[in-house]
């Protein structure tokens, strides 16, 4: 042995074409088509060390924190009207999130939908006015005229309707409300704007010509009328 | 001059060796390109290196994987679906591939697919919340409120 170290290296080398021609690098084994194992995949782990990506999903669903889930359950039980067990899940939440205007504004809704509207009321008007917006707005409006209270509502109505010009259903309740105080002409204000939108509703039109009748208009609820009769 | 002739003979053996290996196995040499492509997230080049593989007969569950979620990546999920829907067909109980043909499911509103899909998820792995929620949330969207309501109760630990 001359050259045991250039023997060696030979020697290697031929071990290394030998392991590469019976089997696949780097695994030196090929094995069946199945060598990477179901199991390792199924539990997340990779045949193919440190490199391996973790797959992307289409919706994780990794993380949700409890109050999500509590907040989530308190919808659905409100869904099939299960309001007690709904306003009893919200309570829970808001223990342990006090801040979570979003959960204080659907309890109060879910009190409005099981008849205490005292509560629901009582609730919103604890929130910052920054946090009535939108539809919570219209929400508190209704409370505030269930308990006649149409001062208050009046605004919320108005500024609600400005952001939201095209919502009938909110003016037609802002055009009651006003007749109730009879405050005729901007509630018939509002009932013509309501019927620009809306030329064809019947039952629009026999409100707008009662009110009418209210303010002293006779011959132009007269009018009305007759247009709900054609 | 021995020297140069080790040298040289090293040389010429690593190349044949590379050669050899290059006639031999194209599939795995096709498969390791495709494997490199998916780690580094290029999905789209991914995609037809595994469906070459593919068509010549070569067909890993690793592979079938990885190419549904590459087609997952690239937002083609009808053919995520397709492929997912194979491994399960060969491995009903994979979890991961489960877990992924249902959320594929959800994404298009194909919520009686997904509910029996995460409910074998969870017979497997019975503590997993996040894919309970999952489940409560798809019953819901299927109007299967009093199911869902369970469902959250048993992730919240008010029912077993």
């Amino acid at each position: 042995m001359k050259h045991p170290k250039i023997t060696s290296v030979l020697s290697a080398c031929f071990s290394l074409i030998l392991a590469l021609l019976l089997g696949p690098f780097p695994a030196f084994s090929e094995g069946p088509a199945q060598k990477f194992s179901v199991t390792s995949m199924a539990e997340g782990k990779s045949a193919a060390g440190p490199q391996a990506v973790n797959p992307p999903a289409v919706k994780s669903g990794e993380d949700i924190p409890d109050w999500v889930a509590r907040l989530e359950l308190a919808r659905v039980l409100s869904y099939v009207k299960r309001y007690d067990e709904s306003i009893a899940e919200y309570q829970k939440l808001l223990k342990e999130k006090p801040d979570l205007t979003e959960a204080r504004i659907e309890m109060a809704r879910v009190l409005f939908w099981k008849g205490d509207q005292q509560a629901a009321a009582s609730i919103l008007q604890q929130l910052p006015p920054a946090d009535i917006t939108g539809e919570t707005k219209v929400l508190l409006a209704d409370l505030l005229v269930a308990q006649k209270d149409y001062a208050k509502a009046e605004p919320l109505y108005i500024s609600y309707l400005e952001a939201h010009p095209e919502d009938q259903a909110v003016r037609l309740k802002l055009a009651e409300m006003l007749s109730w105080q009879k405050k005729y002409d901007a509630s018939l204000a509002q009932y013509r704007k309501i019927l620009q939108a809306r030329p064809d509703d019947i039952q629009v039109r026999r409100r707008y010509a009662f009110v009418l009748i209210w303010a002293g208009k006779n011959a132009e609820a007269a009018s009305e009328l007759k247009k709900t009769l054609d | 001059m021995k020297h140069s002739v080790v040298a040289g003979s090293l040389i010429a053996i690593a190349i044949l060796t590379t050669v050899a290996y290059h006639l031999l196995k194209p599939d795995w040499v096709l498969f390791r390109n495709a494997e490199r492509c998916f780690s580094n997230k290029a999905y789209a080049q991914a995609i037809p290196l595994y469906n070459r593989l593919l068509k010549s007969g070569f067909e890993t569950p690793r592979l079938l994987n990885h190419l549904g979620t590459s087609y997952v990546a690239t937002g083609q999920f009808s053919e995520a679906a397709t492929i997912f829907e194979n491994i399960l067909n060969q491995h009903p109980n994979m979890l991961s591939v489960l877990k992924e043909l249902a959320n594929i499911y959800v994404a298009f509103g194909r919520f009686k697919e997904a509910i029996p899909l995460y409910q074998t998820f969870l017979q497997k792995q019975p503590d997993n919340r996040s894919v309970r929620i999952l489940l409560a949330r798809v019953l819901s969207w299927s109007g299967r409120f009093d199911e869902a309501i369970g469902e959250y109760r048993k992730v919240l630990g008010e029912e077993k």
